[in-house]
């Protein structure tokens, strides 16, 4: 299995050559032609991806369709031709990319793949993904997509799944890879980081969350159906969930708003289901917050609001929790605990971004966007505080 | 005479092992009225989930996560004796169980221990695999295993704690002396405690007949895991003990239960359900869902407790299934325990 491996990582490398020649503009149109191929509600293959997803996601079948059409739509050829040609170095040209670059998929957003694969492929990176056997769909149907899109370039990607036992088999991968991109826990983040080559570069997507903040000045109406969407978008089970919403002078009616659009979502796009286990953690956060505030629940969805508490981090699945703030200069102290696992920040409200994202504290470096976007950063959005080319470019200096 | 009263009458009935559940179910109901009128967060809880009081499993269940979050305590702060606190890294993350009377808790412990570890010997040899309360003195665990000394305990009794260096040549010693003397003892402690024993003794023993082993608790980090039917081979290997209780407790609760297979034995003061997870609603025998256990000894906090433990109820008793683990398929989302630091 690890020569197979390393057979294969080999391969890939070969076709690397052909891919960066293939130059930017061209693998611009061949991601964007197979993006737009999985997102086409009207293809035999877009019909297969929403099934496919639903099935091993658990999320509903109208669920995955806005994940498709949100996430894959705003991918088109105008876009990805303008990120790759957005780094810029005065004084230097780009190098080639290395040999391979292993991408390590984490399991719980099932349009994760779509940009930790496609961005090393737009830069010209062969790659490697790992995704873990039960959630491989979308890597496997890019695979199916790269392929009919442009034949000649497809031999630079292919997905590998191994059982949990085999996972020795990761450190092998790593070690043929010049640039590995990592998505998961912190704990398995730590894991690749040590397993890869001291030479390659690293870019680790450990665990994260979102939170909300409402400011005295925003329309609650407004803000309360935008929250909502945040919250529903892929049951809240990303990293960029919002599971805290602080609302300035904020009292329980603005966490009744929330449930009745919650309401609403549950009809438009359904929550799949909840994994037996995880439930006991839902009854356990909603018991809580039954006895700390108030709780507003329905079937599929609950919203508790507190004067004032602890942050709870609710299991996910819609279980959002709105505390009160008196003030916004409070809101830096509030957010200091979450550091860098805070990688959204949604708001409503407040009239300058960018001065609210300079008070926040050392370490805090969320992507600060109004509420209603936070599931749908844009294609150049910062990840993680990083650009999206991040470990993907070496420049020859001249 | 009191609520307490009644109710520690009701234990030393029932401490044989006997049931009276209509006795049980008429104090758990008098029990209920008191403290949701005297548990403040119990209180607002029960407003909020109370939908119909047809039977007891009407009852809202406070999710043991609740003494993490609030002091459940229907007398005064300056009233507690005790406060136990669960294991955990951060203050934050520990769950606290005030206590204000320790007699129920005491009458509870020893009856149920009387029954399940003690029923054959008035007093024996109990060697502790677990620090000492004047060592962790806000763990309930250090409490009842100090008190275990005390009832059931006689003079070749001791602490042996921690599990490596001269207190591990002293267990050594003892099991030894246990051995020559034909004189059975009683090793009580935690899993990880017995797991650090069991890689460090690297010698087998054959303690006499009437030896005995209790092990509590999971390993939480702090040793390598070892799956339960692994474990006990190991340890009746090991010690050449056949008799292996497991004992079920938690901080937040004042009785504990045992298993000497699988299934759990619940003392007759207690009254263990499974619910389904999202609807709290009773399951029938057979099906799994999460644990809630009624417990009299509670009467200063809240006795309707609902855990985050999975189970399934069985004709020999509650089968424990394990810990509902919060972080099923989360990829790079984040859990509360994650970001408190514990876990």
């Amino acid at each position: 299995m690890s020569d197979a491996l390393r057979e294969l990582a080999a391969t890939l490398s070969g076709a690397g050559e052909a891919l960066w020649e293939a130059g930017g503009e061209r693998r611009a149109r061949w991601l964007a032609t197979a993006f737009a191929h999985i997102a086409r509600a009207d293809s035999e293959l877009g019909r297969e991806a929403v099934q496919v997803l639903a099935a091993s996601s658990g999320l509903s079948e109208a669920m995955v369709r806005w994940a498709l059409d949100t996430t894959l739509g705003p991918l088109t050829f105008e876009t990805l031709s303008a990120i790759e040609r957005m780094p810029e170095q005065p004084g230097a040209v780009r190098a080639r990319p290395g040999r391979l670059c292993a991408v390590v998929l984490a399991g719980n957003v099932v349009t994760g793949a779509a940009r930790a694969v496609g961005y090393p492929l737009l830069f010209g990176w062969p790659v490697l993904a790992k995704a873990s056997s039960g959630d491989d769909a979308l890597a496997r149907l890019m695979e199916a997509a790269l392929a009919e899109s442009d034949p000649e370039l497809a031999d630079a990607y292919r997905v590998v799944t191994y059982a949990s036992q085999l996972e020795a088999l990761t450190a092998v991968l790593l070690q043929q890879a010049d640039c590995v991109i990592a998505y998961g826990s912190d704990e398995s983040v730590k894991t690749l980081r040590a397993q890869t080559g001291s030479t390659a570069s690293f870019v680790g997507h450990g665990h994260g969350l979102g939170v909300a903040f409402i400011g005295r000045d925003a329309d609650h109406a407004e803000a309360a159906r935008a929250l909502a969407l945040d919250v529903a978008a892929y049951d809240q089970r990303g990293c960029l969930s919002p599971h805290i919403a602080w609302v300035e002078r904020g009292s329980a009616e603005f966490a009744s708003r929330v449930q009745r659009e919650l309401a609403q979502l549950a009809v438009t796009l359904p929550r799949g289901r909840m994994p037996y286990e995880l439930a006991g953690a839902q009854l356990t956060w909603r018991g809580v917050s039954a006895m700390r505030g108030e709780l507003f629940e329905g079937d599929g969805y609950a919203v508790s609001f507190e004067d004032d508490g602890p942050i709870r981090v609710s299991p996910g699945f819609r279980n959002l929790q709105v505390l009160g703030l008196d003030d916004v200069s409070s809101l830096p102290a509030k957010l200091a605990p979450l550091g860098v696992h805070l990688k959204s920040l949604g708001v409503a409200g407040v009239r300058d971004l960018t001065a609210l994202a300079r008070t926040l504290p050392a370490g805090v470096a969320p992507r600060v966007c109004a509420l209603g976007q936070m599931q749908t950063p844009p294609p150049d959005a910062l990840h993680d505080a990083l650009p999206p080319w991040e470990g993907l470019l070496r420049w020859i200096g001249v | 005479m009191t609520l307490r009263a009644r109710i520690l009458s009701l234990i030393e009935r029932l401490a044989g092992g006997a049931r009276d559940d209509a006795a049980r179910d008429a104090l758990l109901w008098e029990l209920f009225e008191h403290q949701r009128a005297n548990v403040p967060p119990y209180a607002r809880y029960v407003k909020q989930r109370l939908h119909a009081l047809n039977d007891l499993g009407d009852i809202p269940a406070l999710p043991t996560d609740a003494f993490r979050f609030a002091r459940i305590a229907s007398r005064p702060l300056e009233e507690d004796v005790l406060v136990f606190r669960s294991s955990g890294t951060t203050q934050d993350a520990r769950s606290s169980h005030a206590l204000q009377d320790l007699s129920l808790y005491d009458a509870a412990a020893q009856a149920a221990a009387r029954h399940a570890l003690f029923p054959d010997r008035e007093r024996m040899a109990l060697l502790i695999l677990a620090p000492h309360e004047r060592e962790l003195p806000d763990s309930s665990l250090s409490y009842m295993l100090s008190r275990f000394v005390e009832w059931f305990g006689d003079d070749g009794s001791s602490h042996v704690w921690p599990m490596q260096g001269p207190e591990l040549e002293r267990l050594r010693a003892r099991l030894q002396h246990a051995v020559e003397a034909g004189m059975p003892v009683a090793l009580l402690g935690t899993s990880f405690a017995f797991v650090h024993a069991l890689d460090a003794l690297q010698e087998q023993f054959a303690l006499p007949a009437g030896s005995r082993i209790m092990q509590t608790g999971g390993f939480k980090g702090r040793s390598r895991e070892v799956a339960a039917d692994e474990m006990r081979t190991l340890l009746r290997t090991t010690f050449g003990v056949e008799r292996i209780v497991s004992e079920y407790g938690m901080t937040e609760l004042s009785s504990q239960l045992y298993a000497e297979g699988e299934h759990l034995w619940s003392p007759g003061w207690t009254r263990v359900s499974v619910v389904h997870p999202e609807t709290l609603q009773p399951l029938p025998h057979g099906e799994t869902g999460l644990v809630r256990i009624d417990d009299l000894a509670n009467i200063d906090s809240v006795a309707f407790l609902q855990t985050a433990d999975l189970g399934v109820l069985e004709a020999g008793g509650l089968r424990l299934l394990g810990r509902a683990p919060a972080a099923v398929a989360r990829g790079c989302s984040i859990t509360a325990d994650e970001l408190l630091g514990g876990g």
